[in-house]
């Protein structure tokens, strides 16, 4: 009797135990793993910032905790370089390209997912094949073209591929999203008297807007982050974006201003940072709901 | 004052080789509540869309009072639709969603448009839920403001598909009482597409049964149930449904060979042999509840007594199902509680076969 006692709760409790164990080394290497990842991607960040805040006479992109730390970089950016002009010029484009791509890409995919026309299948398919192909391998293509249009150092050349870059693939994601959008609604509106575009815009619309906003801060970021297309079509200095103008500091062996390089990456994230939180009220989910069963 | 005519409507849709409807004739008398029943696929929804302009008609004419209908765009057809799925605009409240017909016409004052709201909300109980969004309303509620939104709109026609087929039991139960009632009050025109005949039953001035595309039969809900003219009316309506059973006719009586051999009513005889079907087989229907289990029944119909071993049976508190097994025909019986059977017992019925319905085995057609 004491026998069975004694060895009935053991067994329990080393089951138990290996249980907790296990569940404890799955724990550790899940984080260890993150925590390897964090570091891989905070590294250059990390560094990066701390170069923006140091005195001129630095190693390149070392990670030095040590030093003084100044504000001098940001103003000789906008002091003692073009900088200024590249900011305001990536703005200019990237808000253009925003602006118009969300627009040209919303009325196209709620098109797609309402309608029925000649080609719609087709053009669909295209738009899927295209992007099997690299906007680098165009390059040279839209070199020439540039030249023809005389649109080299232009913006609206720049800004249209950037637009047309991304149609193809944004259309198929909003095409996407409209076809959750109950048919039905679109039906009821009909039999209540609205037109087309007053279906679009006051029902169809508002059960978007997530899709919409996440289009809009990838429309934002594209031009910003885009460094060959704007250094083959941009050729004067003032006319540059910030990607190219921050290459021009670091390119020059003799004389690098890696403080300024930093500085100047640093202060790019901030646009970018502002929209997105400005944009993510529109990150909710069900907006559907209660609208149609089953 | 709407009257409707569907004259020779065929429906195919593309990509499609068969019609989905085929050769609809109907006429729809002013203030009539409607039904169209049927299986799924049968084409009730498609004609009711046809009906309301969502759907193109691809051969044959729509006509309402005289006027055909078929290019004309839903808004201007005088239509309020109640959809199976509700399509409730989610994004706006219970009120918007009711004033949205209205505040797109641009002939309604805001307060006309708050006076109408307001009218329709209080019939249907939703005075309270005005300022809440569709996603914080139950089913019942959600499928009450679907009934608002065609009510404000006061439309010549009310088209309804399945709007209670998302509900549970009781509240369907309700519905219907509201619904009925609504007809009664604004006396509209009012087309139901469902596929349960109990609700067709309980509210239909007149019933159309479709299957396949076509019409089987129009007609009341009396007619519809006690003379059916053919074996799929009969089947269709009527919940258990109607036994049949494959027999032939001898010597003034109904046999299948085993266990089922009744004698047939004078007055049915006659019309049987005049057609010509003596000696030959046919197609016997006889409802649940037209096959008696009591003392008093097998005493009153020598002729018509059938024994039978119980496979299966159900209580249901005011009668019984018995489901039966004689010879090689099965069938099912509904009886009275006191008659409750076990499975596995014999037990002997009574055929009521004044009741009976007799269709030719190949047309399906009732034989008179």
């Amino acid at each position: 009797m004491e026998n069975a006692q004694a060895v009935a709760p053991k067994s329990a409790n080393s089951k138990q135990n290996s249980a907790r164990r296990h569940r404890f080394w799955k724990q550790f290497f899940t984080y260890l793993y993150m925590v390897i990842l964090a570091i891989i991607v905070m590294y250059p960040v990390l560094i990066t910032f701390i170069t923006a805040f140091k005195d001129a006479n630095v190693q390149a992109f070392v990670l030095d905790f040590g030093g003084k730390w100044t504000l001098v970089n940001f103003k000789n950016l906008f002091t003692q370089t073009l900088y200024g002009s590249w900011y305001l010029n990536t703005m200019i484009i990237s808000v253009s390209c925003m602006v118009i791509q969300v627009i040209v890409v919303t009325l196209a995919g709620y098109v797609y997912s309402r309608y029925r026309f000649a080609g719609k299948k087709f053009s669909l398919m295209f738009f899927i094949i295209i992007q099997m192909v690299p906007t680098m391998a165009a390059l040279t293509a839209y070199y020439v073209l540039a030249n023809m249009l005389n649109a080299l150092d232009h913006y609206w050349f720049l800004t249209a591929i950037y637009i047309g870059g991304g149609i193809p693939q944004n259309t198929w994601l909003m095409k996407g999203y409209f076809d959750n959008v109950p048919y039905d609604l679109d039906e009821s509106a009909k039999l209540d008297g609205a037109g087309n575009f007053k279906i679009f815009w006051s029902i169809v619309l508002p059960l978007v807007k997530p899709m919409i906003a996440v289009q809009a801060l990838w429309a934002f970021m594209s031009p910003v982050q885009d460094y060959l297309m704007a250094k083959f079509l941009l050729t004067s200095e003032s006319h540059y974006t910030v990607a190219v103008g921050l290459q021009t500091f670091i390119n020059n062996a003799q004389n690098q201003q890696v403080v300024l390089f930093s500085a100047g990456a640093i202060l790019v994230a901030f646009p970018i940072a502002a929209l997105f939180f400005y944009l993510q009220r529109f990150f909710v989910s069900g907006l559907l709901a209660g609208g149609s069963k089953g | 004052m709407v009257e409707m005519n569907l004259d020779h409507i065929y429906k195919k849709y593309e990509g499609n080789d068969k019609y989905s409807v085929t050769d609809m004739n109907l006429d729809i008398k002013d203030g009539e509540f409607i039904f169209f029943i049927g299986p799924s696929g049968c084409g009730k929804s498609t004609t009711l869309r046809m009906i309301a302009g969502l759907e193109d008609i691809s051969e044959g004419n729509f006509k309402m009072n005289g006027q055909i209908m078929n290019d004309v765009e839903p808004k201007n057809r005088d239509i309020a639709m109640v959809f199976q799925t509700y399509a409730l605009y989610p994004n706006m409240s219970v009120f918007d969603n009711m004033a949205f017909g209205l505040k797109i016409r641009k002939t309604y004052s805001n307060a006309e448009i708050k006076k109408r709201v307001d009218n329709a909300a209080d019939q249907l109980g939703l005075a309270d839920f005005l300022q809440r969004k569709p996603a914080n309303l139950s089913g019942g509620q959600r499928q009450r403001v679907a009934l608002g939104r065609a009510i404000v709109r006061d439309a010549g026609t009310f088209l309804l598909d399945e709007p209670l087929s998302n509900l549970d039991a009781k509240l369907r139960v309700d519905m219907r009482t509201t619904i009925a009632q609504m007809h009664q009050r604004l006396k509209t025109n009012m087309i139901y597409v469902t596929h349960d005949q109990i609700e067709a039953m309980t509210m239909a001035d007149r019933i159309v049964i479709m299957n396949d595309g076509k019409i089987m039969q129009v007609g009341t809900p009396h007619e519809l149930y006690n003379e059916p003219i053919n074996q799929f009316v009969a089947g269709f309506m009527g919940s258990p449904s109607m036994n049949f059973f494959n027999a032939t006719l001898h010597d003034g009586r109904v046999t299948d060979g085993e266990g089922l051999d009744v004698a047939v009513p004078e007055g049915q005889l006659k019309v049987l042999k005049a057609q010509g079907y003596d000696q030959k087989s046919m197609i016997v229907g006889i409802r649940p509840e037209d096959i008696h289990a009591e003392r008093i029944a097998l005493e009153a119909m020598p002729d018509s007594i059938v024994k039978t071993k119980v496979v299966v049976s159900e209580f249901l508190g005011a009668e019984s199902m018995l489901y039966c097994k004689a010879g090689k025909s099965q069938f099912t019986a509904q009886v009275d509680a006191r008659d409750y059977h076990n499975p596995g017992e014999n037990v002997e019925v009574a055929f009521e076969m004044t009741k009976a319905h007799f269709f030719d085995p190949e047309t399906k057609d009732v034989i008179r």
